[in-house]
């Protein structure tokens, strides 16, 4: 009988350097997308796919999250170094792993390599960005980095998906092999042998620890040694962590008595080590003229025009996200509004045909409209990072953040929370000090995520007049760059704030690479740009699609019967007495009325008048005020409150003329003076960049803290701050004579 | 040879490093990023605002603070090398 | 009510207890997007 064991799939890991492309090399093997980032330590998330070998098996492959050595410092290099050596237990070690190089850079991406070489793991070193040394003036001698290593080593250019066929080739040959070289003969690091020595102490204690990666145990040995912290997590058995803490600290005087520096001696020796191989592969012609990025490097980062071409990119952003985007939100505009037309005319007059028509398409069609701009926005995002900029704005911001007491590293959720909040909370992770950490979750939702672009965008073309300032600048464009900048304003100073008073901690180093400038690679920006666009819409084709149904709901019932009567009769006068245009106008008159009578009847309008008082001073009606109720579950849904209780008709102009006319024109019924001006406009934008509100940001704040507190914090700071702001700028506007 | 810190290097300087001034976690890091005795780094330029400094070493560059930089210690290399 | 309205009526109900799941449903409230972060793995550290 055959003996038929479970063949398990094998597991590939990618690791390198970060900027080295990893990602790009995973989604070339398993056709999944994801976001390339120029960042150190953006993701700590686990991506995971599958590739089909040219034989036709299915490989697993992991992409680990990018890292400079094994010797972890966050997060994500804990991760790293966990997997690969074996000790997470919810995966398992890998059977092969793809180093991933910056070829241009090898010497220092070799670092890692060399450290996952020495752990016995079968190896392909992935040598990316081949066509950037193709192109420049120095040359890899790839046959003898094979030799000299015993790994296969092959170049890709993974943007284009070159050398992706030979990698899959190497991947299926590696797995048919059944005798790897052994881990001791691909590198050498040089180190002297009295340390090799001194080192079979720690070696003693780890052995049994590491019992899937016997190899691995002198490196760990190594970067145990050189840990001033620490920090691994063989210490956390007490009996092992103290014995192993002894024999350490040993080492260490010993070492020190035979002129042996032990907080250096394996970056020394390594690097030289690495020096040396590169001498005998890398040939490199100097090259005496600057390149294209080192000449936009000058600019950008220059003392003045650096400063000037980050505030004018900044304001061309801004300009196109509103003004490009028209167009096409235009065209949107009027094809929901003849969706609703159309609907109209299927479904029979009654409550199921006012729920489609004014709940669902009022609700869910007002935002989708603004999808071409979220695009914008998205795509301006990935722009950025794909071309290298991003590490220079952080380059020329670095000292702002310093200032405010802000770890460098918060410059990446901070930016993603511009997005989205949930992602940028969660990329906090990066952050080593608690305090640090805990001010940028707590500033974080001040940066006016894009939920919040289709509110500012509708209201500036509504109450924003559409002029020039100096003939040039486009005061609607202005007015939204100046709430982006009044975001961020908020931002940094309620991190300094927090940092000086009950934040206080210490100012951790940053250090990060500048990558070279790339001219961006549109497949992957615009996919990018998708992945983050496709957010938008699944939020519009759940949370808001249902609650819209919820506000028609509370908006249209309970029903009076009453009044219904009433006003039935009032028609039937009206008939009696009247006729023509005459009439037609009565009517109009009388259906305005009832409507706004059911509106104040309803469960909407109690609890919109139930808040009000809270909410007058700041120029707010009870309509906003259930608006802003609604805007807890998504902010985008005042939009759509707005639309639902103003019953909007179409007038062939658009949804959103039709909605944006509706709020022109509203008139208070009791004081019959106009309900939105411009200064309620401002007021209420005020209060949308600095109100905290999604339930989705409260509960990722509540887990990422890991206590109720910091989030009920953090609702009544943003609530307090939001109020004090709105009502400043109503009052204030007020007591100006603006009205 | 003089030796100096980092930060006080200028412009377009090109210094060798000798190594650190105390004992911080973040100059082992450094150091795995190739910052070693005897590295060969070439000041870029300065941010904006003063802080943080581009320096370029073994062919890539990296922005350090100017604080941190203050630590590492580094010899002007000769002119004509 | 007629059949239309209860027709308009439950769809109000299910969408509610829909909404309400969203938001009490997976990660103890929070995102109703697809592609929601999964509670970071248990590390042994740290």
């Amino acid at each position: 009988m055959k003996n038929i064991t479970e063949k398990k799939n094998k597991e590939i890991a990618l690791v390198g350097n970060p900027n080295t492309g990893k990602t790009t090399i995973f989604n070339a093997l398993t056709g999944l997308r994801h976001s390339t980032a120029n960042y150190p330590g953006v993701t700590v998330e686990k991506k995971t796919g599958w590739m089909k070998l040219p034989g036709g098996e299915d490989v697993s492959v992991l992409d680990l999250p990018g890292a400079y050595s094994l010797l972890p410092r966050s997060l994500d290099e804990d991760i790293v170094h966990d997997v690969l050596l074996g000790v997470r237990c919810d995966t398992p070690p890998p059977d092969l792993v793809l180093v991933v190089l910056d070829a241009n850079n090898l010497e220092r991406n070799l670092y890692l390599a060399t450290q996952v070489l020495e752990t016995g793991i079968p190896v392909i070193l992935v040598l990316n960005m081949w066509d950037m040394v193709r192109k420049s003036s120095a040359s890899v001698d790839l046959e003898k980095l094979q030799k000299l290593t015993g790994v296969p080593c092959v170049p890709t250019v993974g943007m284009e998906r070159e050398g992706i066929q030979k990698l899959e080739a190497a991947i299926a040959s590696v797995f048919m092999e059944t005798s790897p070289a052994p881990a001791n003969l691909r590198f050498d690091p040089f180190l002297p042998e009295i340390l090799k020595i001194e080192l079979d102490k720690i070696v003693v204690v780890i052995e049994n620890c590491l019992k899937d990666r016997p190899e691995a145990v002198f490196g760990e040995s190594l970067r145990l040694l050189s840990d001033r912290l620490f920090r691994s997590s063989f210490f956390e058995d007490v009996e092992i962590g103290n014995l192993l803490r002894t024999e350490i600290l040993s080492v260490r005087s010993s070492l020190k008595q035979r002129g042996i520096d032990w907080t250096s001696v394996e970056p020394e020796c390594r690097y030289t080590a690495i020096e040396h191989l590169c001498g005998q592969i890398i040939r490199r012609v100097p090259q005496k003229a600057l390149t294209f990025s080192e000449h936009l490097d000058r600019i950008l980062t220059h003392r003045i025009w650096g400063v000037v071409a980050f505030i004018a990119i900044m304001g061309i952003i801004f300009q196109s996200i509103f003004s490009w985007a028209q167009g096409p939100m235009n065209l949107l505009s009027r094809f929901i509004e003849k969706l609703g037309g159309l609907a109209q005319g299927w479904l029979p007059t009654g409550p199921l045909q006012s729920l489609v028509v004014d709940g669902i398409i009022a609700g869910v069609g007002n935002v989708i409209v603004f999808l071409p701009q979220i695009f914008l926005l998205f795509f301006f995002i990935a722009l950025f990072e794909d071309t290298g900029y991003m590490a220079r704005a952080v380059f020329v911001l670095d000292k702002l953040m310093k200032k405010v007491g802000l770890n460098g590293k918060a410059f990446l959720p901070l930016l993603s929370s511009f997005a989205c909040t949930v992602p940028g909370v969660l990329a906090t992770r990066t952050i080593e000090d608690r305090n640090d950490r805990l001010a940028t979750i707590l500033v974080a939702p001040l940066m006016s995520c894009s939920a919040r672009l289709p509110i500012y965008t509708l209201l500036i073309a509504a109450f924003i007049p559409n002029i020039h300032v100096f003939h040039v600048l486009h005061l609607q464009g202005l007015t939204l760059l100046g709430l982006y900048l009044m975001s961020i304003g908020a931002g940094l100073g309620v991190a300094a704030l927090f940092r000086k008073t009950f934040l206080k901690g210490n100012r951790m180093p940053f250090v990060f690479e500048l990558p070279p400038y790339r001219i961006p690679h549109l497949k992957t920006v615009l996919g990018t740009m998708w992945d983050r666009a496709k957010e938008f819409i699944t939020r519009a084709g759940s949370i808001i699609f249902l609650l819209s149904i919820v506000l028609w709901f509370l908006v249209s019932y309970p029903k009076d019967p009453v009044a219904a009567t009433k006003f039935s009769a009032a028609r039937q006068v009206a008939a009696k007495t009247c006729s023509g245009e005459v009439l037609q106008e009565r009517l109009g008159l009388i259906e305005h009325d009832e409507k706004n009578q059911q509106l104040r009847s309803s469960y909407a309008g109690s609890l919109g008048h139930a808040i009000e008082p809270a909410i007058r001073p700041l120029g707010f009606n009870w309509e906003i005020g259930i608006g802003i109720i609604a805007s807890f579950a998504a902010r985008e849904l005042l939009i759509s409150t707005l639309a639902i209780v103003h019953h909007v008709q179409p007038e062939g102009e658009g949804m959103t003329a039709g909605l944006i006319d509706a709020l022109q024109k509203q008139r208070s019924t009791e004081t019959g003076k106009l309900v939105y001006t411009p200064l309620v406009a401002l007021s209420l934008m005020v209060f949308y960049v600095l109100a905290c509100q999604c339930f989705s940001t409260f509960a990722i704040v509540k887990r990422e803290t890991g206590s109720w507190g910091w989030m009920f914090f953090m609702i009544f700071y943003m609530t307090g701050l939001a109020w004090g702001s709105s009502f400043l700028v109503y009052q204030g506007g007020r007591f100006l004579g603006f009205q | 040879m003089k030796t100096m810190t980092l930060d006080q290097m200028t412009l377009g300087e090109r210094g060798i490093i000798q190594g650190y001034e105390g004992e911080e976690d973040l100059h082992y890091r450094l150091k795995e990023l190739g910052l070693v005795r005897g590295t060969a780094v070439l000041v870029k330029r300065f941010a904006p605002l003063g802080d943080p400094m581009e320096i370029v070493l073994r062919g890539y560059s990296l922005s350090l603070r100017k604080q941190d930089a203050a630590k590492i210690l580094v010899s002007r290399e000769n002119q004509g090398l | 009510m007629d059949n239309n309205e209860i027709i308009a009526l439950s769809i109000v109900v299910l969408a509610a207890l829909l909404a309400l799941r969203c938001f009490l449903g997976k990660n103890g409230g929070g995102c109703c997007s697809k592609d929601c972060f999964k509670p970071k793995e248990p590390l042994a550290k740290k």
